[in-house]
């Protein structure tokens, strides 16, 4: 019978002989971008609210330029509802969805800034190449999800995202990984700018749909990244509009519902987008 | 240049063995691996500074210990629904007793398994535990022993099995 000290011992030389960390350059661009971060003081975008994300590095350079918005049709209330327990009313954008269509990857470029080269270094775990497998171009600006497929057996997918702007800089996110058929992050411009709903999806579904707060509804088609992978990718992008934020004036993502649906058309799956636990995307 | 060269090589000489050591305590592979890397990046950004340490493996260690602690914690409190969804932790081709004693550790709190690992595998004396975990002496001996004795009840076995000397 082996003593404590051989059993673990065993147990660590497994571990280090299974695991499978990237290599010392990943660990060393992290930092970089860290340092990045630091010194740039205020985050490019007023808002990069990733909802079900975890981490969050921007750039100081290249700051875009807030987005003019296209003529809004969806509606012009711009009031908040208001909660008498809370002194100042949340903000709540208006949205303008946009028409825009999500690819399969590779991103075809131009990538200046290295922010492709950022998303796909960003996904750990998991096997085989980090790869594009979603792209949208709107505004000047380029949503991209990178992922692994997961390993056989286990129930969890690695990616990341990142907003890319013309001139090369940009934001990168990484994501929450166990499987659901339904997951999505939001991250949201502020008044008068981009906003993106993005995440995963079963296979079974074949469309989406985006319930906004304020705002017509965005339905969206899924992007199929392979049979690698148990699911599919989507995203759709917006543009957030006034009533300007006051300081101090916490925002509520924009999106409110995410529904999935099948070829038939029956509601499959759906998620409550919100800041905090009753978060379910 | 000559920075970046003498952290890879620093990188590559102990990761792994990183990763061996925070398996037992995370009880999760792909966890191991990922408190592992964001130490490392961790260090990364410090290594102009780290590199003249006795022993710069230590800080990393140490630090890879806390987000153990900091991600169970905020595991505890805030998602618990969570830790029912996270996938089933990766079966490894060891031992049946190698086995049994990482499913007895997954049942332990988190700075029983931290001392255990620390003072069984890593080899560290009592107060070096302490200080690398940052609590007193007293504290590691406490968690040592009802640490080991949790083991035994679990395993079906004698503490002094488990620790002959």
């Amino acid at each position: 019978m082996s003593d404590l000290r051989e059993r673990l011992q065993e147990l660590a030389d497994v571990a280090a002989r299974h695991g499978r960390t990237p290599g010392p350059e990943v660990a060393r661009r992290r930092a970089h971008l860290r340092r990045l971060r630091l010194l740039g003081g205020t985050a490019m975008l007023v808002v990069l609210a990733v909802v079900a994300g975890t981490v969050a590095t921007d750039r100081p350079s290249d700051r875009p330029t807030p987005l003019t918005p296209t003529p809004t049709a969806g509606p012009t209330l711009t009031t908040v509802p208001t909660n008498s327990t809370v002194p100042l009313p949340r903000w709540i954008p208006s949205v303008t969805p946009l028409k825009v269509r999500a690819h399969p990857g590779p991103y075809p470029g131009p990538d200046p800034g290295g922010i492709v080269r950022d998303v796909t270094s960003l996904v750990r775990g998991c096997r085989d190449r980090s790869q594009v497998r979603l792209w949208a171009r709107a505004q000047g600006k380029v949503w991209l999800i990178a992922a692994k497929p997961p390993p056989p057996g286990r129930q969890h997918l690695c990616w990341a995202t990142a907003l890319m702007n013309q001139g090369g800089g940009g934001a990168l996110g990484t994501q929450s990984s166990e499987l659901k058929p339904l997951r999505a992050t939001f991250a949201g411009g502020g008044n008068r700018q981009l906003g993106v709903v993005s995440g995963m999806v079963t296979k079974r579904a074949v469309r989406l749909r985006v319930l906004f707060h304020k705002g017509p509804p965005l339905d969206l088609v899924p992007v199929d990244p392979g049979d690698q992978f148990p699911v599919n990718f989507w995203a759709g992008l917006f543009l957030e509009t006034g009533p300007p934020r006051a300081e101090g004036q916490l925002p509520v993502p924009a999106v409110d519902r995410v529904l999935a649906f099948d070829q038939a058309g029956n509601q499959i799956a759906a998620c409550r987008m919100r800041l905090g636990l009753d978060n379910s995307c | 240049m000559a920075d970046r060269g003498s952290f890879d090589e620093f990188y590559a000489g102990a990761v792994s063995r990183l990763v061996g050591q925070l398996f037992p305590v995370t009880g999760d592979l792909h966890e191991a691996e990922e408190v592992v890397q964001e130490a490392f990046t961790r260090a990364a950004a410090r290594w102009s500074r780290l590199r003249d340490y006795d022993v710069p493996e230590a800080w990393v260690r140490r630090v890879a210990m806390n987000l153990v602690t900091d991600r169970a914690r905020t595991l505890r409190r805030h998602t618990k629904a969570m830790l029912k969804l996270r996938p089933p932790p990766e079966a490894l081709p060891a031992s049946v007793e190698a086995l049994a004693l990482a499913q007895a550790l997954r049942t332990l709190p988190v700075r029983q398994r931290q001392v255990l690992v620390l003072h069984y595998l890593v080899d560290l004396p009592v107060e070096e535990v302490a200080h690398t975990l940052g609590m007193p002496n007293g504290t590691v001996k406490s968690l040592l022993s009802r640490g080991r004795h949790a083991l035994a009840a679990k395993l079906g076995e004698t503490e002094e099995v488990l620790d002959p000397s």
